[in-house]
């Protein structure tokens, strides 16, 4: 085909398929929508705080249950794995990893420790009762209840129980409302107070319920040796405006219910006392389970004791099981382990083989009250690695340091799909106070698929914080949604093979998952690295502009730097690109912000007001001077080695309609280069548009380099370079 | 630096990163939805829909010069989604695109190289159709279309090549 073919041809596509730009009225109208928006911080898919959502509460019962099928995932070669995922794209988390700071989850006994929750005593409280009742000599008085929409736990102390008696699960009865989800319950007395601790889990949505509950409390006397706890008296309470509080502070772990091999077992309730351990187990057909004729092999444990076999069983329906253990807790352990290893069950020759293992925190009143938090913190349980649906998410390092937070995972399980597109879903962490941090700009994202293990992903994601970190320690929330029905939630794409064939258009191009997997949540304390601040560099003048660096922030995975000068003119003279280099690497910048300009009047902060960025003095009174911070994913795990930040260009944005006169002066110098353009623009009844045509150019130059070599000869660009030496 | 300064200053880094594409992406979007619906206003309700998408979703982009390719695959799927609420039934000449540029169609209709052209167009393969919505309509960069693609620029290139020179062969074919 002749070139003047082709021209023509695409001269009568273009006129075929000519449709209008959007009316300037729509484009600004909808732009305004998002400034209104941003009045506040962006908030995308989140209204309230992540505690705050009863769909939390669900996710969390489900780390629960997926906790038990917590796997030890051995040693990891977390350096070729962070190498091989940024090689391509995160200098500065890969200087971290060859520097040896990532925590490699998998290699430490105790990978993510949980936070230590502490009770506000401001916003939580537990609602003191203190009423007492006398039944034919036994006294038992109710201390305290706590609700939130996760637990409710009630202590109450007895006194002069008749010998043979003890307190059998406690009955709760709900006044207008009804809790979802009864996921278990766990009672434990102390030998020493009299004092009892019952705590039931359970979904109580306080959108639902409102802020305060009216319930009543059954305390059954009961023979401690009657299987069913048929209850030879009840006490009995009414409780009126008991206050619900939002999400579940209070951290406790027991797990449900676990499935393995497709036979789901529950575990219904726990009542440790001062001289046995009873265990309730239940089945659920409908859900997996199977019918619970005999418990063959099981097991407790508090905490890191022995495990003790049960001494007696008694099966309660046909799909329950109280399972009896003479054992209690004198070392005032404060988890425990039942381990379920072998069942008959009805229908099955054979015997079911385990192990069906359930972890549960052994509830203390210390936990409730915030006076008492003092007391040593509930141990937490390392949870590295979550399942959903079949679907594993494994937390396998984190890094912190004074900018930001990054974290190294592993999916396996889901299918494998060679020419997925990428990840979609949620991505976020938060703060020990649940706030969400989003990044201050700072934020990165990769997968990429395991050669020789089809299915399995790993990826690395990290976020910087708005505010340098100062602390040597952080609490942290790490959470990951893998949800695929909705298309705009995108968590990453996978490389894309430069020798891929397209996909046609009308086949979309497949993501992962398929539908909701799950959210997998995450908490862990970790270790910041600090951060070396740089102030006032020497300053830099290469083609009349005179550039310096007042404060720069360097941590091992990143650097922030202030950049300040003078711009030519009162316009908006904009960095377009810049990099950081030191022996090894060069990267370019993520972004920046404008911070100080004299023309738009952002004016500069002072230290007194407890700006980070402060504009020096002597810089205020120049005329055009511009101030940004430039963000790059490159950082120094050490300070002594040469750090240089190289500013390539300045430039301004070109306008929607180029003046006359500076066209006239860039055809004259761009003739000289063998270059000549047509400028047309275009106003209609749909509104109007404008563009830039080479009709000649020099043999080999692309449209786009054209394109440049105008914006240069419009005087809208200043090349530099600028190279400031930040650490030498 | 206060709260209320940190946000605010936050909420401008984040404006002004998501105003960038914004202003890039705006026209090429507009004009994708424009050829595609019957009347501008369903232009710009998909157009904003898609832009809100983007704005919920910004802090989770990686920026890593694969927004394109992010963008039209919401584009794409916003397109999917709103054919099969409202199937494009609506003959082209029915629908108030005319209004929109009067002198193209009325050339279209008047000029018959113009109109067998346009027959051509209809009855390439979908995946041929997307490459000159890509590339005519929304005006795209061959490096961007490679990148919404999956593709390299110079693939790209060649096959709007490719795909220029079969047209002017079957509009000579049909003047032979």
């Amino acid at each position: 085909m002749h070139k003047t073919d082709q021209i023509e041809m695409e001269m009568k596509l273009r006129e075929i398929t000519r449709v209008n730009g959007p009316d300037q009225q729509f484009v600004e109208s909808l732009w305004q929508k998002f400034e209104q928006q941003e009045e506040t911080p962006m908030k995308p898919n989140k209204q309230r705080s992540l505690f705050a959502r009863p769909v939390f509460i669900i996710l969390a019962v489900a780390v629960l249950l997926v906790s038990a099928l917590f796997i030890g995932f051995g040693p990891k070669k977390v350096s070729a794995f962070i190498r091989d995922i940024f090689s391509s794209y995160d200098p500065g988390l890969q200087e971290v990893e060859e520097a040896g700071l990532v925590t490699d989850l998998g290699l430490l006994a105790e990978p993510a420790l949980l936070p230590e929750e502490e009770l506000s005593e401001e916003t939580h409280q537990i609602y003191p009762v203190g009423l007492s009742q006398t039944i034919e000599g036994n006294t038992l008085t109710l201390d305290w209840v706590y609700v939130d929409e996760g637990r409710l736990a009630l202590a109450y102390t007895t006194q002069e129980l008749q010998e043979g008696l003890t307190i059998g699960e406690p009955i709760l009865t709900f006044t207008g409302y009804s809790p979802k989800q009864q996921n278990g319950s766990i009672q434990s007395m102390d030998g020493e107070t009299n004092q009892t601790l019952y705590t039931s889990y359970q979904l109580i949505q306080m959108d639902a319920a409102g802020e305060f509950l009216n319930f009543s409390v059954n305390l059954p006397l009961v023979h401690p040796d009657d299987p069913n706890q048929a209850p030879v008296a009840q006490f009995h309470f009414d409780l009126e405006n008991v206050p619900l509080y939002r999400g579940f502070t209070v951290y406790l772990q027991q797990i449900h219910q676990v499935t393995l091999n497709g036979i789901s077992v529950q575990l219904k309730s726990v009542q440790i006392a001062p001289d046995f351990t009873d265990v309730v187990l239940c089945s659920d057909p409908a859900n997996g389970g199977v019918s619970l004729e005999a418990i063959q092999d099981a097991t407790f444990q508090f905490g890191e004791g022995p495990s003790t076999a049960f001494s007696s069983q008694n099966i309660l329906d046909g799909q329950c099981n109280r399972l009896r253990f003479n054992l209690n807790n004198s070392d005032k352990a404060t988890s425990a382990t039942f381990t379920l290893n072998a069942l008959a069950a009805t229908g099955s020759s054979d015997p079911l083989s385990g192990p069906w293992s359930f972890y549960m925190d052994i509830p203390t009143a210390a936990i409730f009250i915030a006076e008492e938090s003092a007391e040593p913190p509930v141990e937490a349980t390392p949870i590295a690695s979550q399942t959903e649906s079949d679907v594993t998410v494994t937390l396998d390092w984190v890094f912190v340091d004074a900018l930001r937070a990054a974290v190294g995972y592993t999916i396996t399980g889901l299918p494998d799909i060679p020419d997925s597109m990428g990840l979609l879903g949620i991505i976020y962490m938060n703060d020990a106070d649940g706030n969400t941090i989003w990044g201050s700009g700072i934020n990165s994202s990769e997968i990429n698929r395991v050669e020789g293990e089809p299915g399995v992903i790993q990826g690395t994601w990290s976020t910087g914080f708005t505010e340098p970190v100062l602390e040597n320690e952080i609490q942290l929330q790490w959470v990951i949604n893998l949800d695929g029905t909705d298309m705009s939630n995108y968590i990453a794409g996978f490389p894309i093979d430069p020798e891929a064939t397209p996909y046609a258009p009308g086949e979309y191009p497949p993501f992962q998952p398929e539908g909701n997997v799950g959210t997998f949540t995450f908490d862990f304390t970790a270790d910041v690295q600090p951060m070396t601040v740089i102030e006032n560099t020497p300053s830099v003048t290469v083609n009349g502009i005179q550039m310096f660096v007042p404060k720069a922030l360097v941590t091992p995975s990143m650097t922030r730097a202030m950049i300040c000068y003078e711009k030519p003119t009162e316009r908006d003279w904009w960095i377009r690109s810049a990099d950081l280099g030191n022996l090894k690497k060069q990267s370019d910048m993520i972004g920046g912000s404008v911070v100080y300009d004299t023309d738009f009047t952002l004016k500069p902060g002072t230290e007194a007001d407890g700006v980070l960025w402060v504009v020096p003095d002597d810089f205020q009174t120049v005329e055009h001077g511009r101030c940004l911070i430039l963000n790059f994913l490159q950082g120094q795990s050490n300070p002594s080695s040469p750090l240089i930040l190289t500013v390539d260009e300045l430039q301004i944005s070109p306008p929607e309609i180029f003046p006359e006169d500076e066209l006239a002066a860039a055809r004259e110098i761009l003739k000289a280069q063998g270059i000549e353009f047509d400028y047309y623009t275009t106003q209609g009844q749909g509104g109007g548009g404008g563009g830039i045509d080479f009709p000649v150019l020099p043999e080999g130059m692309t449209h786009e380099e054209a394109y440049w070599k105008f914006i240069e000869a419009m005087g809208y660009k200043f090349t530099g370079p600028w190279n400031i030496t930040l650490i030498e | 630096m206060d709260v209320d300064q940190t946000s605010a200053i936050n909420a401008t880094r984040n404006l002004a990163a998501f105003e960038r594409h914004y202003r890039q992406w705006v026209t090429p979007v507009y004009r994708y939805f424009r050829y595609r619906v019957t009347n501008k206003k369903e232009a710009e309700d998909l157009t904003s829909q898609v832009f809100l998408k983007v704005y919920e979703q910004l802090p989770n982009y990686n920026e890593k010069g694969q927004f394109p390719a992010w963008l039209f695959t919401i584009v794409r799927h916003q397109i999917a989604d709103h054919f099969r609420s409202d199937p494009p039934v609506v003959p082209l000449e029915d629908s108030d695109l005319k209004d929109d540029q009067p002198n193209v169609l009325e050339q279209a209709t008047q000029s018959d190289d113009l109109n067998r052209l346009n027959q051509l167009i209809h009855s390439l393969p979908e995946s041929e159709q997307e490459l000159i919505r890509l590339r005519f309509v929304a005006q795209l960069t061959y490096k961007d279309i490679a990148t919404i693609q999956g593709s390299t620029r110079d693939a790209i290139r060649k096959q709007v090549s490719r795909l220029l020179a079969r047209l002017q062969d079957q509009m000579e074919e049909d003047h032979a």
